[in-house]
């Protein structure tokens, strides 16, 4: 132990001091974005998701079309997201994400994922995407019930889902009772 | 902070650590290597999203934990400024816990002691014997749970808290006196409880075990379309306990031999609702104890029978929270809350004669809380609040029943205000400063100010050390200030401390994290003697504490594994003699394995507890206590069996009673069992 730290008490406490001091100075070359594990399980879902999810084949112009992730708000998965889809395939086709700046054109994403700064923004989405089928899934409280179809939730710690399933069908979608057995069944405020 | 201990007391005191601080010092040394480690092989492959390969149903089981006590915000674990542990339902279930005494048991560095009346928590190495729980603030759903007379919170059967209906227990340790005001001293306990929709429909249990023990509970809850959630629940628990308990410190015929039969038996009912509707919840809770203690304490006739406690607390809280912007929130309270106590000791005051003595505690409280939390640029978060408390009654009164002798009806009031300001500031993406302060004013001894301070810091994404400082103090209560004839004024004593968290995700979803801690504790409230029957309190003492604890955890799909080991060292200002009941050593291990599919559990936990002083400076040994649990979710439709053993092997231990008894160790139950039914309609 007398390799890690002088035997001597004050010295000891010196040292403490100083890797402290050290810990510190390492964060300025410390380069990694912090993506913690929410993130990462979340990224983790959501090709699971759109598995238990069926659109009508009339949502992609070709049958091997790729499937489309909007990003609207803050982007939690950052960059490496785009290569961790690089090797999924779901429904035959493969995936590619888009960030969004603006609401998204019908038909140019088929799962829009709604950051947790754009949740406000929930209303103006319904009236843009109609009744196009187009997924829409949430990170907040009172997403579903504002008329996403699937929110992320907690319960004792762990990731569910609330999904409001009259939202989904309206669009078009089928959701796998797979999915729902796991998750919480929400009715919109109003119909969409 | 200036740190009132002289250098060269401290440095005496290090010294003192002899073959402990040796490994302390390996501590420190493991904790700068694994500092060190990751940032070798940080451009690897840390980057890439390793949850991306699980099934659907494996991801189900990650667990993503938030954590609400230690900033009164719902924050990431590892960005709390705190060392924290959380356990939760599934965790209570897997391992067969009773109460909360049993969970907290389970924690890292955490130790619960049971005289055979109340169990009390010891955290850092301290807990000292005779008093009630008042240096650690518990919590529900936010709401203080500290009553007024005593500052005690019960964790054990006499909690209000019914084990089934908690989600997630947060342990935050150290100060946080920043935040909550008094009794955030040694740390935070704050559970959070289910909600209606978690229960969804009706569920209830039925529970049997050993040395006669029942209990009952029925729960209903349910999320209406209509954004109402209601909750309800009710439990009642008796049980015979032991029918025969030897104390050979008594002798003689008029001491039966010290053998005290059928004086050991409890009966408790709790009741809990939270009924919410839009931003507003409405949560009421009540329950009510009653103990026979078979120790004799106080020195009451042996075997007399009737020596026994009656505990009831309740509450009613509403709480508003609303969500104004993104970036904006609004929480806030009033509440109720009422504490009664009532006790019978028979004593032998004139032989043969023996002549009830009857000691009652009466509080009721109320308050108010509002608080706002402000996101600014998305890079500081402030938290506003103010706290207001009045004391409506606290009340103390004890007599002699036959004949009738009064001795104390003292009555009293009171009020307390508390204002704090908490700022966490994102200072580039991997260091966050977290500075805060509460002011407190209280009615009865004046004002105090208690600081917090942490640099938290991720060198990788992997790993998060943490340095924290934080004052925290507790005010006099009204049983310290007037249960005893009066001998001055009583002011608050306070802690300082300092510590250094490490946290690190390892491959294979392992977490390690380790902890180092000193703190300083000053003007300690004391009872002393004044004469042979005449006490007093006093603020006097003066103690110190230091330790380290490493905690290894993992979580595998339907695996859970957690292992920790805390070394602890306390010394009195005054003596310099180590602490009574403050066991140098914790180790635990808790482990769940699935031993069918995802239905049948076996859950194993081992807690080891080092020997520690007792009062009169003798010895409580070290013991070795194995718990063993068999669980089954949906073994049949809609039903969950658990079957447990508590002190699988038998083992002979006890805990050091405090200056009341005479027993030096107060002896725990050898092996006992439970079966639990739960079954949801």
């Amino acid at each position: 132990m007398a390799l890690f730290l002088p035997t001597h008490i004050s010295r000891a406490r010196r040292a403490l001091l100083f890797a402290i001091v050290l810990c510190c100075a390492w964060s300025g070359v410390a380069a990694d974005a912090s993506r913690e594990i929410e993130a990462q399980v979340k990224a983790a879902f959501l090709p699971k998701l759109a598995n238990f999810v069926t659109w009508p084949a009339s949502a992609f112009a070709e049958t091997n079309s790729p499937l489309v992730i909007g990003i609207l708000g803050e982007d939690p998965f950052g960059p490496q997201f785009d290569e961790d889809l690089k090797s999924v395939v779901i429904h035959g086709r493969p995936m590619v994400v888009k960030r969004l700046g603006a609401m998204p054109k019908p038909g140019a994403v088929h799962l829009l994922f709604v950051g947790q700064s754009a949740t406000a923004r929930i209303g103006d989405i319904r009236k843009t995407l109609g009744k196009e089928p187009i997924l829409t899934l949430g990170d907040a409280s009172g997403f579903a019930e504002a008329g996403g179809m699937i929110n992320f939730t907690k319960v004792e710690g762990k990731l569910r889902f609330e999904i409001n399933i009259t939202a989904a069908q309206a669009s078009g979608l089928q959701i796998s009772s797979r999915l729902l057995q796991v998750s919480t069944v929400v009715r919109g405020k109003d119909k969409p | 902070m200036p740190c009132k201990t002289p250098l060269r007391r401290r440095l005496r005191y290090f010294a003192a650590f002899g073959k402990e601080w040796r490994l302390a010092k390996l501590a420190v040394a493991l904790m700068l290597l694994h500092a060190a480690v990751p940032r070798v092989f940080a451009d690897d492959p840390v980057g890439t999203n390793t949850f991306m390969d699980m099934t659907f149903e494996q991801l189900l089981e990650v667990k993503v934990d938030r954590v609400y006590g230690a900033s009164r915000f719902e924050q990431k674990v590892s960005e709390a400024p705190a060392s924290v542990s959380i356990v939760t339902a599934d965790e209570i279930e897997r391992f067969g816990h009773r109460t909360l005494a049993d969970v907290l048991r389970s924690v890292r560095g955490l130790y619960v002691t049971y005289d055979r009346n109340y169990s009390y928590l010891g955290m850092r190495g301290f807990a000292r014997p005779g008093d009630y729980n008042s240096r650690v603030l518990l919590l529900v759903d936010g709401h203080r749970m500290n009553e007024n007379i005593y500052d005690s919170m019960y964790v054990a059967t006499d909690s209000i808290m019914d084990v089934d209906l908690i989600d997630r227990v947060e342990v935050i340790r150290g100060p946080s006196s920043s935040i909550y005001g008094s009794s955030a001293f040694f740390g935070v306990i704050n559970v959070v409880t289910k909600r209606g929709g978690q229960i969804d429909g009706v569920q209830t249990s039925i529970e049997a075990g050993s040395l006669g023990t029942y209990k009952v509970r029925a729960t209903l809850g349910k999320k209406f379309t209509n954004d109402v959630e209601l909750l309800v629940s009710g439990s009642l628990y008796e049980s015979q306990g032991q029918d025969r308990i030897g104390y050979p410190e008594f002798k003689g015929p008029t001491n039966h031999f010290g053998v005290v039969r059928n004086s050991d038996e409890e009966r408790a009912g709790t009741f809990m609702t939270s009924l919410s509707y839009h931003d507003l919840t409405l949560s009421g809770g009540f329950s009510a104890r009653e103990k026979n203690v078979p120790t004799a304490s106080y020195g009451t006739v042996v075997g007399d029978g009737r020596e026994e406690t009656l505990d009831l607390r309740g509450y009613g809280d509403l709480k508003f929270e609303r969500a104004f912007t993104d970036d904006s929130r609004l929480t806030s309270r009033v509440f109720y809350d009422a504490y009664r106590y009532y006790g019978t000791y028979p004593y032998m005051y004139t032989p043969p004669t023996v002549t009830l003595y009857r000691d009652a505690a009466l509080g009721d409280w109320a308050g108010t809380e509002w608080q706002w939390n402000q996101r600014v640029w998305d890079k500081h978060m402030l938290v506003l609040g103010v706290d207001y408390r009045e004391d409506i009654r606290q009340q103390q009164i004890n007599y002699d029943q036959q004949p009738r002798f009064s001795y104390l009806k003292d009555d009293r009031q009171g009020r307390n205000v508390g204002a704090f300001l908490q700022t966490e500031w994102l200072l580039r993406t991997n260091l966050i400063a977290n500075v805060g302060a509460r002011y407190d004013y209280f009615q009865r001894f004046g004002e105090t100010l208690n600081p917090r301070a942490g640099l938290i810091y991720s060198p990788t994404t992997n790993a998060t050390v943490k340095a924290l400082y934080g004052r925290a103090f507790r005010a006099p209560n009204v049983y310290e200030l007037h249960y005893y004839p009066a001998t001055g004024d009583l002011h608050a004593e306070t802690i300082d401390t300092y510590e250094l968290v490490y946290e690190q995700k390892l491959p294979a979803n392992l977490r390690f994290t380790t902890a180092a801690y000193y703190y300083t504790v000053d003007q300690l409230i004391t009872q002393r003697a004044l004469t042979a029957n005449k006490q007093y309190f006093v603020n006097v003492d003066h103690a110190d504490g230091t330790g380290v604890e490493f905690e290894l955890d993992g979580r595998w799909p339907g695996i859970l594994a957690r292992v920790s080991y805390a070394l602890q060292r306390t010394e009195d200002g005054t003596t310099g003699d180590e602490l009574s009941n403050s066991p140098r050593h914790l180790a635990k291990l808790n482990l769940s394995v699935p031993l069918y599919a995802d239905k049948f559990f076996a859950g194993l936990e081992l807690q080891y507890n080092g020997g520690a002083h007792t009062v009169s400076a003798h010895r409580a040994d070290d013991f070795v206590v194995v718990n063993l649990t068999l669980f089954s979710r949906k073994l049949a439709r809609n039903l969950d069996v658990s079957a447990s053993i508590y002190n699988l092997f038998d083992t002979k231990y006890g805990y050091p009673g405090a200056e009341d008894h005479l027993q030096e160790v107060i002896t725990q139950d050898g092996r006992s069992f439970r079966v639990k039914l739960t079954y949801k309609f």
